[in-house]
């Protein structure tokens, strides 16, 4: 079995040909004044960002299971480019006082977004990423502990959504598919939210 | 300037093939062949002793979804046609950078520690004897839903021969989960053995036997999962008047589901070296299933004491067999100058050489015949190779003088003779 994500592949192309069709169109100088493209002219911008990102992953009943991680990001933005380092990570336990489990997911990823119009201080984005995680698990039976950290692995990703960006002000919401060796659920979901200062 | 635009969407198609390429990642454990060693980190009990083990594998085909020569499991199942219905699990796990598989969440930990177990106690059936007596791989029914007089059956795990499976309830207590715990794994897949060679072969003759063994609560097995066919199982009911027969069907459930729990107590204790196997998951049962509270004076329950009991607990009478033939173990470990580990295979190969032999006994009963509890250890004794004269009598020690004591001391005095003879 490959992952059974044919959709998956379909809304990658669709992704993927939409960014390329977008990136190769060249910027039109008669924009009305609601819908402008970003003018190459802008200075670069400096993003600082704090997010939550919910991850759907499939646990052992297969059955789907919700993680909220905290993301840490910064940014850099020139023209229709937004460049950010992203750094995600999540705890989770279970079992019983004498048996039981911790598991530590940690991501940094390099994103890319382009962002080919503003409208009313909204902007729209589509971005790839890539980068590594890393996942720590330890294992605690009456009271003795064993820590396993697994290698960094690569993750890659593709995301869209939208900015909000009123003066210093950065909010933005994006829906992402993230893709790894070794990752239990292929493609793993996300939805992200996120808040930060634009200068 | 077009040269940075080339850069970045460069940059941006990368991760988008990127990403398409990892669709294709899969994780290579999914296609395993028998014989690959997979390395796994799980609880396991080493002479009694439990911790993290990094334990080796060879008999998985699929390791996400646990599937191999061990045991297939279903998770929540339902019985559908008298069979059992369930999908598998999803193992999640990572390697370590020494590529042992670690889990990622205690349920996956349990599983994984369940199949281990079971592939181990694979083994300890071929050493023993008992190859091709088990039916596998072993079907695991996790998360079942039992039901009993209180409702949703907990805390605990089933043989159901029915189904030739093992029926793994929710554990809600604190202590080792059941399916982590090897001990109870091992009694369970006694209980196996047990229907196999001598339940299932005494079917025609013991219909009521076979529905009250091996758990009181197999009577109520039926109603697992869907629809309930009989519950024969008897009753002791000290209010209603019965005829001599059922009492005497009555008795012989109790005395041959004792035995069956002794002897997987012990099986169990063979298997992890732990003597308090059940106390481990259910701390309330410390006290009364632990095996190594015996005294001097321990004797098994006579056949009177059972049949004047309404209320006699073959839990009881299981305790006792099981802490008589550990002790005995102890016996034979220093007589022969063994190490624990190999008395206990020792010990295996007696077992399943005892079973055949029960079967037997119980069969050739005449229709006014009680089969005395003690007569468990006859059998045993009579499957120790070489016995002494020490072994035989600490058996005997444990047999009630009302149920033919004097004939097992008598038998044991003639190895005594042998003994003297022998050293002279």
């Amino acid at each position: 079995m490959i992952c059974g994500c044919r959709k998956n592949f379909i809304f990658v192309l669709l992704v993927s040909s939409l960014s390329v069709s977008l990136a190769w169109a060249q910027p039109k100088t008669n924009k009305s004044e609601s819908v402008s493209a970003l003018k190459a002219s802008e200075p670069i911008h400096f993003l600082l960002a704090y997010g939550s990102e919910l991850r759907s992953e499939k646990d052992v009943n297969d059955d789907w299971n919700s993680h909220y991680l905290t993301h840490y990001s910064l940014g850099v933005g020139w023209q229709r480019w937004l460049f950010m380092v992203e750094s995600a990570r999540f705890t989770e336990a279970s079992g019983n006082n004498t048996l039981n489990v911790e598991r530590l997911l940690e991501d940094n990823m390099l994103w890319a977004q382009w962002r080919p119009i503003q409208w009313h201080q909204l902007t729209p984005y589509v971005g790839g990423g890539a980068g590594a995680y890393r996942e720590t698990i330890t294992t605690h039976l009456s009271g003795i502990s064993s820590v396993d950290d697994s290698p960094w692995r690569p993750l890659t990703g593709v995301n869209f959504g939208l900015a909000f960006e009123p003066k210093i002000l950065w909010l933005a919401m994006e829906a992402r598919l993230l893709f790894g060796d070794q990752l239990d659920q292929q493609p793993t979901l996300g939805a992200v939210f996120r808040a930060g200062i634009w200068f | 300037m077009r040269s940075f635009r080339f850069m970045m969407f460069g940059f941006l198609q990368l991760s988008l093939l990127l990403s398409l390429a990892a669709c294709s990642w899969k994780k290579q454990e999914e296609d395993l062949r028998i014989g690959d060693r997979v390395l796994v980190q799980v609880p396991f009990a080493l002479n009694g002793q439990y911790s993290l083990k990094i334990v080796e594998l060879f008999t998985l085909t699929n390791l996400t979804e646990l599937k191999g020569l061990a045991a297939q499991f279903l998770m929540d199942p339902d019985s559908v046609s008298g069979a059992l219905r369930g999908r598998s699990p999803r193992i999640r796990y990572i390697r370590n950078e020494e590529g042992v598989i670690i889990p990622k969440d205690d349920l996956s930990l349990q599983l994984l520690t369940m199949y281990a177990h079971l592939e181990k106690l694979r083994n300890l059936d071929t050493a023993a004897g008992a190859e091709g007596v088990a039916t596998w791989p072993t079907t695991v029914a996790v998360n079942a839903k039992y039901r009993d007089a209180n409702g949703n059956s907990e805390n605990n795990a089933i043989f159901s021969g029915k189904y030739d499976a093992l029926l793994m309830v929710p554990y809600t207590q604190q202590a080792l989960p059941v399916m982590a715990n090897g001990g109870v794994v091992g009694h369970e897949h006694f209980h196996a053995l047990f229907y196999k060679l001598v339940i299932q072969p005494l079917k025609d003759l013991y219909p009521e036997v076979v529905a009250s063994v091996p758990h009181r609560e197999s009577r109520l097995e039926e109603k697992f999962g869907l629809e309930s066919a009989s519950d024969s199982g008897p009753e002791r009911n000290p209010g209603h008047t019965v005829n001599e027969k059922d009492l005497r069907k009555q008795y012989h459930a109790i005395v041959l589901g004792g035995i069956n729990e002794g002897l997987a107590d012990v099986w169990g204790w063979i298997f992890t070296g732990d003597v308090d196997l059940v106390g481990r998951s259910l701390p309330s049962e410390k006290y009364n299933r632990k095996l190594d509270l015996y005294g001097e004076n321990l004797k098994l329950s006579s056949t009177m004491d059972i049949r004047l009991a309404p209320q006699y607990n073959k839990y009881q009478l299981g305790t006792q067999v099981a802490r008589s033939l550990q002790h005995f173990a102890y016996v034979a470990m220093e007589q022969r100058k063994l190490s624990l580990p190999e008395t206990r295979l020792l010990m295996a190969k007696w077992l399943i050489a005892t079973l055949p032999t029960l079967r037997e006994k119980f069969a050739a009963l005449k229709d006014d015949e009680y089969l005395a509890p003690s007569e468990i250890l006859n059998l045993f004794s009579a499957q120790v190779q070489g016995e002494s004269y020490a072994e035989c009598s600490d058996l005997a020690s444990r047999i009630p003088e009302d149920d033919q004591k004097k004939l097992a001391t008598e038998r044991c005095e003639s190895f005594n003779v042998q003994d003297v003879q022998d050293k002279s």
